[in-house]
C-alpha cells in the first residue's frame, strides 16, 4: 500500500517532466549555433542521395501558414529508417540570418536554415515564389532536381511517395491515394 | 485493532489517491493551455497575390528629411481600424515605440512587409517596445487590406486625415501623398533614437529595428 503513493510521485514527476520537455520555450535554440551563421554551410556539399530545400520567406504569410506543415514533413523524414539518406535545408529567400533566425525560433524549426539574402541560391533553380520545396537526387555524383512542390499543407503525403519513401508513416491507403492523384 | 489499521489505511490511501489524480489532471491541463502558441496568422483567402496593386519601379526616395536621432519625437493622436485611437504620448515613460511608416495598403511590398512583423512580436516584447504601423489610407482600406493579409498583431494607424500630416511632421511623406517606407524608433522618454527611410521599392531588413532597439 504505502508503495502506491510512491508509484505515483513517480508518474505524477514523469508526466510533469514530459510536459516541460514537450512544451519548451520555442525562443530557445535548439541547434547550439543558428544555422545561418554555421560558415560554409552549402547543400551542394551534402553526401545525402537525397536533399530536400524548403525556400522560404519570413514575411509571406503563405510560408507562416506552411511552416508547421514542413516541420511534420522534416519529422516524418526524421522518423524513418532511411533519415540517413536525406539532407533537409530551409533556405531563406532574401531574408537576413537575423530574419531566418526569428523564422526558426518563432516556428521552432529544427532542420538547418541559410540565409539567402541576395537570393544567389535561388536564382539557380529558376522562378522561385515561396513556400516552395525543392526535392534534389543524386543522379551520377551530382544533385539534380527531382521536382518541386508549392504549399504542402495538402500534399505530404504525394510528397513522401515523390520522394521514394522517405517519409513514415505513410498509411497504404494514403499512398494509394496519392498514387491515383499522380496518374490522373 | 486490526480492523480500524486497515479503515486507516484505506482512508489514507483513497485521500492520498485523490491528492495525486487532481495534481495530475491540473498539470494535465495547464500543459495542454500553456502548449506552444497558435499561429497568428489565421487562414488567408488565396487571393492575396492577385489582388496587390503593382505600381511599378517607382523613386526611391520622394521626401526631404526633416528629423534626425536626439530630436523629439512630434506628437499625435490617430484612428486605429479598431475604433480607438492611439496619441504618441501614451507610451512615454512606460514603452519605447517603433513606427513602421509604408506607402500604401494593397501593395505587394508592403503586403510582405508587416506580416513580417506579426512573427517577430517576441522581439519587440524583449524591448518593452510597441509596434505601430502607419499608412495614409482610410481606415476602411487598411481594414480590407488586413484582412486580406490575414489579420496583423499590432495597430495600424490611419494618417488619413488632415492626409498625411503624422507623415509630413517626420519628414517622410512623398509628394503623391503616400508615406515613405520608414522606420523610427522611440524611448520611452520621446526622442528619436533611429529614423530611417528607405528605398520604396525595397523591403527593409529586420536587421535595422534588432540593431536599434539593442542600442536603447
Amino acid at each position: 500500500m504505502k508503495k502506491i503513493p510512491t508509484l505515483f510521485s513517480a508518474l505524477f514527476l514523469l508526466a510533469l517532466a514530459f510536459l516541460i520537455s514537450s512544451c519548451a520555450d520555442s525562443s530557445k535554440p535548439t541547434a547550439p549555433v543558428p544555422s545561418s551563421a554555421i560558415p560554409g554551410l552549402d547543400y551542394r556539399n551534402s553526401k545525402a542521395e537525397v536533399v530536400v530545400l524548403n525556400f522560404f520567406d519570413m514575411y509571406c504569410i503563405h510560408c507562416q501558414r506552411d511552416a508547421k506543415h514542413v516541420n511534420d514533413i522534416y519529422d516524418r523524414i526524421q522518423s524513418g529508417p532511411n533519415r540517413t539518406k536525406v539532407a533537409f535545408y530551409g533556405i531563406g529567400w532574401g531574408n537576413s540570418p537575423v530574419e531566418v533566425e526569428m523564422y526558426r525560433k518563432r516556428y521552432n524549426v529544427k532542420y538547418p536554415l541559410i540565409s539567402d539574402d541576395n537570393k544567389a541560391i535561388s536564382k539557380r533553380f529558376g522562378k522561385v515564389r515561396t513556400p516552395l520545396i525543392v526535392v534534389l537526387k543524386k543522379e551520377g555524383g551530382h544533385l539534380k532536381e527531382s521536382f518541386r512542390i508549392s504549399k504542402i499543407k495538402n500534399k505530404k503525403d504525394e510528397f513522401c511517395l515523390k520522394v521514394g519513401g522517405f517519409c513514415v508513416p505513410v498509411t497504404k491507403a494514403a499512398l494509394d491515394e496519392a498514387g491515383k492523384k499522380l496518374i490522373q | 485493532m486490526r480492523l480500524e489499521k486497515n479503515s486507516f489505511s484505506k482512508h489514507s490511501f483513497l485521500n492520498t489517491m485523490k491528492k495525486y489524480i487532481i495534481s495530475i489532471v491540473s498539470v494535465v491541463g495547464f500543459g495542454f493551455m500553456a502548449s506552444c502558441a497558435p499561429n497568428p496568422v489565421s487562414e488567408v483567402t488565396p487571393d492575396l497575390r492577385t489582388s496587390v496593386y503593382r505600381p511599378g519601379k517607382l523613386k526611391p526616395i520622394d521626401s526631404v528629411a526633416k528629423l534626425k536621432v536626439g530630436d523629439k519625437a512630434p506628437n499625435f493622436t490617430l484612428p486605429v481600424v479598431d475604433g480607438k485611437t492611439v496619441t504618441l504620448s501614451q507610451y512615454r515613460g512606460k514603452k519605447n515605440v517603433v513606427i513602421s511608416f509604408v506607402p500604401a495598403a494593397f501593395t505587394p511590398v508592403c503586403s510582405k512587409q508587416w506580416p513580417g512583423y506579426n512573427i517577430s512580436l517576441d522581439l519587440f516584447k524583449q524591448y518593452n517596445a510597441e509596434l505601430l504601423g502607419i499608412t495614409t489610407d482610410n481606415v476602411p482600406s487598411q481594414h480590407a487590406w488586413i484582412k486580406l493579409m490575414g489579420g496583423i498583431q499590432f495597430k495600424a494607424l490611419s494618417d488619413f486625415w488632415p492626409h498625411g500630416k503624422v507623415a509630413s511632421s517626420y519628414g517622410v511623406l512623398r509628394s503623391n501623398g503616400v508615406c515613405e517606407r520608414a522606420i523610427v524608433v522611440i524611448d520611452k522618454k520621446g526622442v528619436i533614437r533611429f529614423i530611417k527611410v528607405y528605398d520604396i521599392n525595397k523591403r527593409p531588413a529586420l536587421d535595422d529595428i534588432v540593431n536599434a532597439l539593442k542600442a536603447l
